[in-house]
């Protein structure tokens, strides 16, 4: 079954892909037109494409997640054949470029990343390149979306920012995420095909459950500054693993039989997801780094106050100067962050499939219905519907397979990304679940769901100002934080400008938080007999607890770190007695 | 009793210093400082902890604790060894533990506003708290009065005594410090007292927190008023006590038994310490502090030498060297004007131009062989007619004081007053400031390509080819970027204006500054301050920063190349070498690296040009053999006004009553006869304060006949705003088509939907008119008309006003775009409102997701998130503290549509109506297709009477403008009437939606391009846009090319504030209408706020270009290709 619906997947995707492509080749005017007549009036630029034998000439610049997840990014579009390359982190520098050469209504990541682009480039040039050289020699890759939001129009927002800049005609390359393998990226320099998928899955993948890992295990490290060296460490053997993978092969024999029978396209395919879901080498890696980050001790009995940060995904996830060193600060007060992978957003990209497929379910069944009659109709429709909703739906289960098995693969306190179908049902009576754009009703749910199943002490939204899909979903958050008993939630706007007085609003919301699980750590030391000399007596005398990869239940009820420490070496120590 | 040990508390905040002392053993305060500290933080802490010390000698450093609070707080603390409590932390502990009554916190700070809600939580002693804090902005804070304040001359002792209570209060933008800067500016020029502009102040302050900060909680009582502005300005009470006890009274509040309400919100004793005791009371709490107060030897050090290891950012000052200065003053010279010299008994004839500006009052006296020979000039006092007796007056005295005698040929005024002053001199004409600054540059110089005027309130940049204006930037309401900026830094620093230059000329480094917002700007100066950065440094830093908010944040020009070589800087601001140095490093770097070096050049009379332009102008109207019709300098300085604002003095010519102000006029005193308006027969009364034409007048006759004119004027120049909004909301006297009554009630269910049905016709629905109803209203309309619901019981909500706005905002807890915000009004204004009247049992505000586009070829059809989900978050409004739909007995249905697909909205209109209807799966198919039918009708008819507008242009060779703005912009409330001036002016008005789409048309403007194989359909815009996702993008973008094809049409693009989807789009809009050679003109960053001065400018600016352009057009038409004829009759 699981076979079938993968071959019709791949059929799907492929005719999509086809079609794609002959439109974006057909508005854009090649054949000779007469120049007066295509100069009399403006047109967009033309977009350079990018050929398969400029792979080898040709650097791909990546840039706007954090830098583990572009570096990882990187390694596995080495991989595949690309000269590919992250941009260092982004600046203010980066940010004053990019207004300077954007408008006044951009978004804040937009002036981040290309700002950040720009002032690469021109360092490039200061060492002797010139422009010519530079856009011939080198490429941006981003990802594009066709939601409703900004995130959707940046590409166009580089584009015209490097023209302003000097840089005509620089290739800005998108693949866009929902499309699969609908992909108008021109040239076959880089094949938008599952290979490609799966590297740059993989490598978000394991940079989102590194980066979650350090994240926890950081506010309570002995010797600070070993967590980051391990990570580093980490970061190279991932590198490795995704720069060095093998290249899949169908064997000689068996790929003439499937040619002869016109399938080897799909069989390639299927045999490129096999190995996928069998091949255990970043797992491996995985494992191994766990041992590497064994040896960074541990203060389990330090930082309880644990916040959740949602938002906005760039303004979120960023490191820099783009969310006001948001992630520092909050580490430099103490707490410890929960930063959002960003395997929840592609979970959250595809359960918008489905979700949209569902709500159509009554206009699918009743195409081309007019009469009762119409059996074999209806029966063809109910296939449809049904295939394409398995489909999506063995979609997101292997998807969350896959990232479960690194996670465990790694050990420690990380949890599993949210299944989507229940954070729709947490958000919908207050944000529709079908309204487009940005994170969508995730924004609301994740409150919810962290405070509701206390897995943080507070919630801060982090979002580029004027963002419109979270400017509204915080519209809808006040209805939210009053529905909910001892909530607390913080929404923050991040520009270039303005970070004291981000960072004190922050602190404002922190000292309840602090509050909040100050309560909570005194009631877990109150309900234990034992007291903080003996837990920590038993503690060092059992090291095993203090190592990063080990796994502390959650308790109900109980969102703190130090807080669930102690419920459970108390446990230990009671069954040991 | 001196005490043995002591709490400090000190709340470092943005503008002030607060420290408490508190004896531990009697918990009683002991000593407390207030004092502002003029951007020096760390230095007025040091000088606090030597008062008390020399206060208390006997206590040592370690009998101390200390805890620091406040905005400066968090970066001294570590110095001192002070622990550092949140000040929103503090406050609330202070609030606590002092009253515990408390129910609200409203704490006014520098740049920082705070409200504080306080909840008991159920079950427990404990209150929840619910903060708020502004974020990066300072609107609606004390800064934004200290600034107003400041500019009004009002003296610190007056500012306290100003009252609220009973004073007319007049729109003033809240939301930001420069926004509302703009509007005092405007009031004071119509002659608004000072203490209405001040009350008005107070109005736009406590509701831009209301708005925003409660996040739509209601204020509980009691409420303490805290910090400087609140404890000091009785006004800001009364404007707090008055707006709280409102809402109270709106929303059926409980409150405790007093005689007052009002008695309910005051502020407490020690109302500005609260942040600084409330310190002390939560770090005595916290046990596990460490922090052990230290003396004061590392701040000392920090002061001294530490802060400047902060300083990162350092950029060069304006001058890498001694030489640089020298080339530099070599190069631009400071020639001081030399007045002409008179002999006695000479007889002196001469043209003035008078320019009355927005922060100055310049007069110059221009002689026959165009030369200026005396100026005057006078920094605005407030009102125009006095400054321009005192310029006017001046430039006499300097001819007769020579014994000479002075005849005027001719007078023209401009800048802000000119209307007026044109009126009350008899002037000869009032001219535009740009066409003025215009015209005086290119008197003295010949070859320009830029012209850019940097004054005290407006940004002006032209750019010309061949001698002749193409395009102009202005800068819309934000002043980022002016000259009135530095001239108030320098003033905040102690420096006079005209020591500016020679201060910042001594930095040899400078901060960074971020360019954009002033109000930012003033932030980073107190951050600049702190970090030790001196102040010729700052006023450099801030000069540098003056030409990328210029070119980069005003004017948006990135690239220079096409701007051409020589460029002419004039304004006041000019007058300031330090501007005019970042000016000319900004400029030539922009062109580094190329071929070509611009030639930048400083008008010879910068400060006065456009005062020289008008002269100009007189010179040209004498020249021409016009006789001036001036009333002569000796009657000016003799005139004498008063001015009445009463309730005498009320318009009641129309629903808006406008408060007007009379100003009457009299030149001289000869004893003259009174006649029937009270005043002498020399007087003459000029009406200001009045929102139309019709309040021009005092006589109903005299109305009647203006109205008469204005509706002959109107209807003669057709605008498809109006016309299709007054289609929009009418009703379409549909029969009911829904299905008969069942007879046979043979199951539950039937009998439901019999009762259902029955109800149909009793049914009210309510639906605001805001966003997409502006388009889509026949087509729900049609859907219920044709069910039967009676069309008298479709109820819309009003349109939106000033007034609907500022009823119905208060429960808002987000800061979108307007059109987006306004949504909470509305339904505000259905549900107090309309349901008041008669019982609403529906409210249908949809989410439609998408539309269905008449393009092809595009990405997507999406509506933008912010419009799709404003009826969520309203709905969040209303349900969050209890459920007032519930309780009004209405049903809020805010339904999920998809428009791109009719059958999915057919299912989805299906889902929502079929209990509340009894509806058939049959009948509402039947009232979709109604709907649709409706909806195509009035998109039919409105396209054919574009056509018909555009034949008609054609025909007479006359200009059209359609407006590139989404549906809503047709909303009068959003679109600020822009478009009715251009209507009054003769323009007819089409908008993007109203274009016509037939065959015709489109072959005749895109057929060669499609043919050509540049686009597959007239309908297809890939060859100018890539991801066309958004639908009113995409529309808007075919609707620049349709305009860039037509010759009688030009555009004139209108977008919001904050608006994510037009923002890409702005540069590839101007850039199709450009190529073309059609003029571009827009009105970006449209907000609640009106900025009627600075829209007047832009529209008669374009009046004035588009003239022109049409004069152009008519010398180089060619007729029109007979076939063409042919094919349009056939």
């Amino acid at each position: 079954m699981i076979w079938v619906l993968l071959i019709s997947f791949f059929k799907m995707i492929m005719m999509k892909a086809r079609a794609a492509k002959a439109i974006e080749y057909n508005s854009v005017p090649e054949k000779e037109i007469p120049a007066d007549l295509y100069k009399k009036h403006f047109r967009r630029p033309i977009e350079l494409p990018f050929f398969k034998d400029e792979r080898s000439v040709t650097n791909i610049l990546l840039g706007g997640l954090s830098s583990t997840h572009d570096r990882l990014i990187a390694a596995a579009l080495s991989n595949l054949g690309l000269k590919a390359k992250a941009l260092p982190p982004t600046n203010l520098s980066a940010f004053e470029l990019g207004r300077e050469y954007g408008n006044n209504g951009y978004c804040n990541p937009t002036y981040f990343t290309v700002g950040n682009l720009i002032g690469y480039l021109r360092e490039l040039e200061k060492k002797g390149l010139s422009k010519s050289e530079i856009i011939k020699k080198y490429a941006f890759l981003t990802a594009g979306c066709n939601a409703p939001c900004r995130f959707g129009l940046m590409e166009i927002e580089y584009r015209m920012a490097l023209k302003d800049a000097g840089y005509a005609g620089f290739r800005v390359l998108v693949f866009k995420k929902e499309d699969g393998l609908n992909q108008p990226v021109r040239g076959l320099g880089i094949e938008i095909n599952p290979t490609f998928f799966l590297a740059i899955i993989n490598a978000i993948n394991m940079a989102d459950i590194l980066t979650g890992f350090t994240n926890s295990i950081r506010p309570r490290e002995v010797s600070q500054g070993q967590t980051e060296q391990v990570k580093e460490e980490a970061t190279l053997i991932l590198k490795d693993v995704l720069r060095n993978k093998k290249e899949l092969k169908l064997n000689a024999k068996w790929s003439k039989i499937f040619d002869y029978l016109g399938i080897k396209k799909v069989a390639f395919f299927i045999y490129t997801f096999y190995d996928q879901l069998t091949n255990k080498e970043n797992v491996l890696a995985l494992s191994e780094i766990a041992t590497l980050f064994s040896k960074v001790e541990m203060d389990p009995f330090r930082s309880n106050t644990i916040v959740k940060i949602t938002g906005e995904l760039w303004a979120g996830s960023t490191e820099g100067e783009g969310n006001f060193s948001m992630h520092n600060f909050l580490e430099s007060e103490g707490a410890i962050i929960l930063v959002e992978p960003v395997a929840t957003y592609i979970q959250f990209m595809l359960h918008k499939h489905l979700l949209r497929h569902t709500d159509h379910q009554e206009m699918i069944l009743q195409e081309k219905i007019g009469h009762w009659w119409q059996i074999v109709q209806r029966v063809e429709n109910w296939v449809n519907y049904k295939k394409k909703l398995w489909i999506l739906k063995v979609g997101i289960k292997l998807y969350r397979r896959e990232f479960a098995r690194l996670l465990k693969a790694l050990g420690g306190n990380n949890h599993m990304i949210i299944e989507q179908n229940e954070l729709e049902k947490l958000a919908h009576d207050y944000y529709n679940t079908h309204i487009e754009g940005g994170e969508g009703y995730m924004e609301v749910a994740k409150n919810i769901y962290y405070h509701k199943k206390h897995k943080c002490h507070m919630v801060l939204s982090l979002k580029p100002f004027g963002c419109m899909p979270s400017t509204q979903s915080d519209g809808v958050q006040a209805a939210v934080v009053e529905h909910h008993k001892n909530m607390i939630f913080l929404p923050v706007e991040t520009s270039g400008e303005g970070k004291t007085n981000a960072h004190n609003r922050v602190l404002m919301a922190l000292e309840d938080a602090r509050e909040k699980a100050k309560l909570e750590l005194n009631k877990a030391y109150s309900s234990t007999s034992y007291s903080i000399k003996e837990l920590k007596i038993y503690v060092n005398r059992h090291p095993e607890l203090k190592i990063p990869g080990y796994c502390c239940p959650h308790r109900e009820g109980v969102a703190g770190k130090t807080a669930n420490f102690i419920y459970h070496v108390d446990e230990l120590m009671t069954t040991a007695s | 009793m001196t005490p043995k040990n002591l709490n400090l508390g000190i709340d470092v905040g943005s503008t002030t210093v607060k420290a408490v002392a508190i004896d531990p053993v009697s918990n009683k305060i002991v000593w407390k400082d207030y004092q502002r500290h003029e951007t020096k933080q760390a230095e007025k802490v040091l000088e606090f902890l030597i008062e008390l010390k020399n206060k208390y000698p006997a206590i040592a450093d370690t009998n101390y604790k200390v805890y620091m609070t406040g905005s400066g707080g968090m970066g001294l603390s570590s110095y001192l060894g002070a622990k550092f409590v949140q000040e929103v932390t503090a406050v609330c502990a202070a609030a606590e533990k002092l009253h515990p009554d408390v129910g609200t916190v409203i704490d006014l700070g520098g740049q920082d506003s705070k409200i504080i809600i306080f909840k008991e939580e159920p079950g427990t002693t404990r209150k929840k708290k619910s903060p708020s804090m502004n974020d990066k902005c300072a609107g609606g804070t004390g800064a934004v009065i200290d600034k107003i304040s400041a500019k009004l001359n009002i003296s610190p002792n007056d500012l306290c005594e100003s009252e609220y209570d009973g004073l007319r209060l007049h729109h003033v933008a809240g939301k930001c410090g420069v926004f509302a800067e703009t509007d005092i500016n405007g009031l004071q020029k119509q002659g608004v007292p000072t203490n209405e502009l001040m009350a008005s102040l107070y109005e736009a302050i406590v509701l831009q927190n209301l708005t925003v900060l409660t996040r739509g909680h209601t204020i509980r009582p009691k409420v303490l008023l805290l910090g400087g502005p609140n404890s000091y300005i009785k006004g800001l009470k009364q404007a707090w006590q008055k707006n709280i006890v409102q809402i109270w009274k709106d929303r059926d509040y409980p409150l405790p038994d007093v005689k007052d309400p009002k008695s309910l919100i005051s502020a407490p004793e020690n109302a500005l310490y609260f942040a600084a005791i409330g310190a002390i009371e939560y770090g005595l709490e916290d046990e596990q502090h460490s922090d052990k107060y230290q003396g004061w030897h590392e701040l000392e050090y920090y002061i001294n030498e530490g802060r400047l290891t902060t300083q990162t950012d350092a950029q060069p000052g304006l001058f890498s060297s001694e030489k640089d200065l020298e080339d530099f003053m070599q190069r631009y010279p400071r020639e001081l004007f030399k007045e002409a010299k008179f002999k006695p008994k000479e007889k002196i004839q001469g043209f003035i131009g008078l320019d009355v500006g927005s922060t100055s009052t310049k007069a110059v006296l221009l002689s026959l062989k165009k030369e200026v020979l005396i100026k005057s000039y006078q920094l605005s006092k407030g009102n125009p007619i006095d400054d321009t007796k005192k310029v006017l007056g001046e430039l006499l005295t300097k001819v007769e004081d020579q014994g000479a005698s002075l005849e005027i040929l001719g007078l023209v005024t401009t800048g802000y007053a000119k209307d007026i002053l044109k009126d009350v001199l008899k002037a000869d004409a009032a001219i535009v400031e740009t066409v003025a600054h215009t015209e005086s540059a290119l008197h003295y110089y010949k070859n320009v390509d830029v012209i850019c005027d940097v004054g005290g309130q407006d940004i002006k940049i032209m750019l010309l080819k061949d001698g002749k204006v193409k395009d102009f930037k202005l800068n819309t309401q934000c002043s980022a970027g002016n000259g009135y900026f530095l001239q108030s830094t320098a003033n905040d620093f102690g420096i006079p204006v005209e020591q500016y230059a020679e201060t910042a000329f001594k930095a040899i480094k400078s901060p960074t500054f971020g360019y954009g917002c002033a109000v930012f700007l003033q932030s980073d100066i107190v951050s600049f301050q702190r970090r030790g950065w001196q102040r010729e440094e700052i006023l450099a830093g801030l000069a540098k920063v003056l030409p990328k908010n210029i070119w980069l944040y005003v004017a948006q020009i990135p690239n220079f190349s096409k701007l051409g070589l020589n460029f002419i800087l004039q304004g006041g601001t000019q007058y300031n070498l330090a501007a005019v140095k970042a000016q000319v490093d900004f400029i030539e770097s922009r062109f580094r690296g190329k071929e070509e070096e611009p030639n930048i050049i400083v008008h010879k009379h910068c400060g006065e040009s456009g005062a020289i332009g008008a002269a100009l102008e007189a010179f040209r109207i004498w020249d021409n053999g016009r006789a001036s019709t001036f009333i002569g300098l000796e009657s000016t300085c003799k005139i004498h006004y008063s001015s009445t604002t009463n309730e005498s003095t009320r318009c009641l010519f129309c629903k808006n009553k406008c408060l007007r102000t009379f100003i009457d006029i009299e030149i001289g005193s000869n004893g003259a006869k009174i006649n029937g308006n009270g005043l002498s027969t020399t007087s003459r009364r000029f009406i200001v304060g009045n929102s139309c034409e019709k309040g021009s007048v005092e006589q109903v006759e005299d109305m009647r006949g203006i109205k008469k004119k204005l509706e002959k004027d109107l209807q003669s120049t057709p605008n498809l705003i109006d016309e299709s909004n007054k289609e929009l909301f009418k009703s379409l006297g549909l029969k009911n088509q829904g299905d008969a009554i069942p007879k046979w009630i043979y199951s539950s269910k039937v009998r439901a939907r019999s009762v259902a049905m029955e109800a149909r016709s009793k049914l009210r629905i309510g639906i605001p008119r805001v966003l997409l109803m502006y388009s889509l209203a026949p087509l729900f309309q049609g859907y219920f008309e044709s069910l039967g619901i009676k069309k008298g019981n479709i109820i819309y909500s009003d349109y939106t006003t000033e007034n609907l706005y500022k009823t119905g905002c208060k429960r808002g807890s987000i800061d979108p775009c307007y059109p987006a915000k306004v949504c909470l009004p509305h339904i505000h204004n259905l549900v107090y409102k309309q349901n008041k009247r008669s019982p609403l049992d529906i409210i249908f505000t949809p989410m439609v997701c998408d539309l269905k586009s008449k393009l092809i070829n595009t990405s997507g059809n999406w509506i933008c998130p912010a419009v799709v989900a404003a009826s969520e978050s309203v709905k969040a409004a209303f349900k969050k503290e209890e459920d007032i739909f519930a309780k009004e007995g209405i049903e809020y249905f805010n339904t999920f549509l998809n428009l791109a697909e009719p059958k999915q909205f057919e299912i989805q209109m299906f889902r929502q109506f079929r209990k509340v209807f009894g509806l058939s799966r049959e009948e509402n198919k039947r009232a979709v297709e109604s709907g649709y039918t409706a909806l195509e009708k009035y998109q039919q008819n409105n396209s054919e009477r574009a056509r018909d507008v555009i034949e008609g242009l054609e025909k007479d060779q006359k200009i059209g403008i359609v407006m590139l703005g989404r549906p809503y912009h047709n909303d009068p409330g959003i679109n600020h009437d822009i478009f009715t001036e251009f209507q009054k002016l003769g323009y007819p008005i089409l908008t993007q939606d109203t274009l016509p789409t037939d065959d015709f048309t489109l072959n005749k403007l895109f057929g060669e391009e499609v043919a050509a194989g540049i686009i597959s359909h007239p309908m297809d815009i890939s060859d100018v846009w890539k991801n066309s996702l958004s639908t009113n993008v995409n529309t808007k973008l075919w609707a620049a090319k349709f305009v860039a094809r037509h010759p009688n049409l030009v555009a004139v693009e209108i977008s919001n504030f904050k608006c994510g989807h037009d923002a890409p789009t702005y540069n590839v809009i101007e850039g199709i209408v450009e190529t073309s050679g059609t003029p571009y003109f827009s009105f970006k960053d449209i907000d609640e706020n009106k900025p009627t001065g600075s829209n007047n400018l832009r529209i008669e600016t374009i009046d004035y270009f588009l003239k022109r352009y049409r004069a152009e057009m008519i010398k180089n038409s060619l007729p029109l290709p007979q076939e063409l004829m042919a094919a349009d009759v056939s």
